[in-house]
């Protein structure tokens, strides 16, 4: 195999080898893996792009993404090379034009690419999709494929904070995020098979997620009122998907295995679920002082398009723009809304793996 | 986490001594690590006093102990009890 | 000390590019004016209204606006095509707004749109996404863009604030686009 990447000398001892790439601007503040070029070969191993297979063109710099740069940051980020086809899934997904990295990398707001596996991969290649799956239980998968496509936003896209990205508070993502939907514990569909894949293939959804907002509840019995009240929180009225156009965007809502049982027994079909969520997913007209009521009607985005409920300012014009993910652990009261940045749609892409013979 | 289902096994095996004692017996129907859900079975069949011996509550409680005793991380336990 | 080799992880800076720029040469007189607002930011609306009058007053034989509501799904497509229908049917155009991030990205996308069809542009950026708006006319290959920096923030002014901008900062628009008396 042959590399053509600039060959850098560089400290061999590990500290000193992060002070340098602080020094570079290489990396995220993180320690990093030095990319040798057995590290590198050993990911591209696991590809059946060439090297030099130009994958996409990253903004806000339009650098050139060569499968080997990829390779590079994912070894950097210390990513298993049998993962490395998620890493090119998720760069495909996210330069589709209708995710608007071109808005995304740019952006004041904090949005950042959110990786949802699905597929058998997800154990072998430690895709936290249990407890602590957004952070804490410490899969390879997990804490290096996220980053590994951070680094490449950053150091083949050029995107960084304060420079060529204008967010203003980045967010935890921003240094990679990566887990998995428990499909095992879901009563419906995977994400990936709702979008059209098949249940054996390893898929990634890249989302455009503002950050994780928590929710929590040890009240609500009816599985209605608990459904209701997660719909009324992830319409709050500050949330991006007020902002702009009512078709644009989705909310991810994370649930754990238990509530989604609960909501399977009233709503066999995910469907009716999104149904109901966006049903009940709008605030009142009159919460909003009275220049922005003026701004919403002028955007049009009081009322459903048919003119019902003039008197209420929905979230999203559609349920399919509220989706849920089965995942977390068992103990229950939890979900996450994965926010969205509106003018964004999540994309997918199959991962596109190596067979072990082939190696 | 580790979810050993021969572990699950040595934690029934464990408590079912305990039921087997009193005429019944603990059946293990599932360990599965993708759900990490552990389906039991308790069987009263050949129990003279069913109201005799731990309690559902107390039996189950019991049964988790063991479990947890032995596998690290978080499981569903499910324990089909013919007195519920 | 010990050293190893690795592989750079960085991409080679992309070569800056700029593609033509036009200027009108001559007044404003008879020629068909463009101006592009955004319905997110209702500041440049107002300004985009007052610029409107002078350019009328200034003689021009008609002001087309387009105004832009979303950057993806099928809103956003047809913003694009109405850029597109706005740069064919207009001698001249302004475009505007760049206050955030990705609105600065697209305001300035949708000027490089309009110079890719040989008018005369001019994108507004506010300063705070001055040196953003520079930054992305350069990657989109048109480092030479004219890019009119107006004082931010432009939100939460009042409107004679807003008339005194309008009134300071049409002057320069005009000369940005070439016009001369």
């Amino acid at each position: 195999m042959t590399l053509t990447g600039e060959q850098v000398e560089v400290p061999a001892d590990p500290r000193a080898f992060h002070t340098l790439s602080l020094a570079n601007g290489w990396g995220d503040g993180a320690p990093l893996l030095p990319p040798t070029d057995d590290a590198v070969e050993a990911v591209l191993a696991c590809t059946r792009h060439a090297p030099d297979h130009v994958l996409c063109v990253l903004p806000p710099e339009y650098g050139v993404a060569t499968v080997e740069l990829i390779a590079t940051n994912a070894a950097m980020a210390g990513v298993q090379p049998e993962a490395f086809p998620l890493v090119l899934a998720a760069l495909e997904a996210l330069t589709t034009p209708e995710w608007n990295a071109f808005g995304l990398t740019t952006t004041t707001s904090s949005v950042f690419p959110m990786l949802i596996v699905n597929g058998p991969c997800r154990v072998p290649l430690g895709i936290d999709h249990r407890a602590g799956c957004m952070g804490g239980a410490g899969g390879r998968g997990s804490m290096t494929i996220g980053r590994a496509v951070a680094l490449c936003l950053r150091n083949i896209g050029g995107q960084r904070a304060g420079d060529t990205s204008r967010t203003v508070f980045g967010q935890p993502a921003r240094f990679g995020m990566c887990f998995g939907e428990w499909e095992e514990r879901s009563p419906w569909p995977s994400l990936a098979q709702r979008r059209g894949f098949d249940a054996e293939s390893d898929v990634v959804t890249v989302h455009g997620g503002k950050g994780t907002f928590p929710l929590a509840d040890i009240h609500n019995d009816d599985p209605r009122d608990l459904l209701f009240l997660l719909a009324k929180s992830i319409a709050y009225p500050l949330a991006n998907m007020f902002l702009g156009n009512a078709d644009n965007g989705e909310v991810v809502l994370a649930v754990n295995p238990m509530w989604a049982e609960r909501f399977a027994a009233v709503f066999a079909d995910i469907t009716d679920l999104q149904s109901y969520l966006h049903e009940h997913a709008w605030q009142p007209l009159d919460l909003w002082p009275a220049p922005n009521r003026d701004i919403l009607e002028t955007k049009g985005r009081v009322g459903l398009r048919d003119g019902v409920h003039p008197d209420r300012v929905y979230l999203a014009a559609r349920p399919d723009q509220i989706v849920p993910v089965v995942c977390g652990g068992l103990g229950s009261l939890h979900a996450i809304a994965l926010p969205s940045f509106g003018e964004s749609a999540m994309q997918s892409a199959r991962a596109q793996a190596v067979p072990v013979a082939s190696q | 986490m580790t979810f050993d289902p021969d572990a699950v096994a040595a934690a029934v095996e464990e408590v079912r001594r305990i039921i087997r004692a009193d005429g019944g017996d603990l059946v293990l129907v599932d360990a599965d690590p993708s759900t990490l859900r552990i389906s039991l079975a308790v069987a009263l069949d050949d129990v003279t006093c069913a109201e005799c011996g731990l309690p559902p509550d107390q039996l189950e409680e019991t049964i988790a102990a063991a479990i947890a005793r032995r596998v690290r991380g978080e499981f569903e336990l499910v324990v089909a009890d013919p007195r519920r | 000390m010990d050293t190893i080799r690795i592989r750079r992880p960085t991409a080679p800076p992309v070569e800056a590019v700029a593609a033509p720029t036009f200027r009108l040469d001559r007044p404003v007189v008879g020629l068909r004016a463009g101006i592009r607002t955004d319905a997110a930011w209702r500041s440049w609306r107002f300004l985009a209204a007052d610029w409107t009058e002078r350019l009328r007053a200034d003689g021009v034989a008609a002001v087309a606006t387009v105004e832009t509501h979303a950057q993806v799904g099928d809103t956003g497509a047809n913003d694009r095509s109405h850029i597109a229908d706005l740069a064919d049917a207009v001698d001249f155009a302004i475009v505007g707004l760049g206050t955030c991030g990705s609105c600065t990205s697209f305001a300035i996308a949708d000027a490089v749109a309009i110079e890719q069809r040989d008018r005369p542009v001019v994108a507004v950026v506010t300063e705070e996404f001055a040196t953003h708006g520079r930054n992305m006319a350069t990657h989109l290959g048109h480092a030479d863009l004219a890019v009119l920096v107006l004082p931010y923030p432009l939100e939460a002014r009042t409107e004679d604030d807003l008339r005194t901008i309008a009134a300071a900062y049409y002057p320069r628009a005009l000369e940005l686009l070439g016009v001369r008396p």
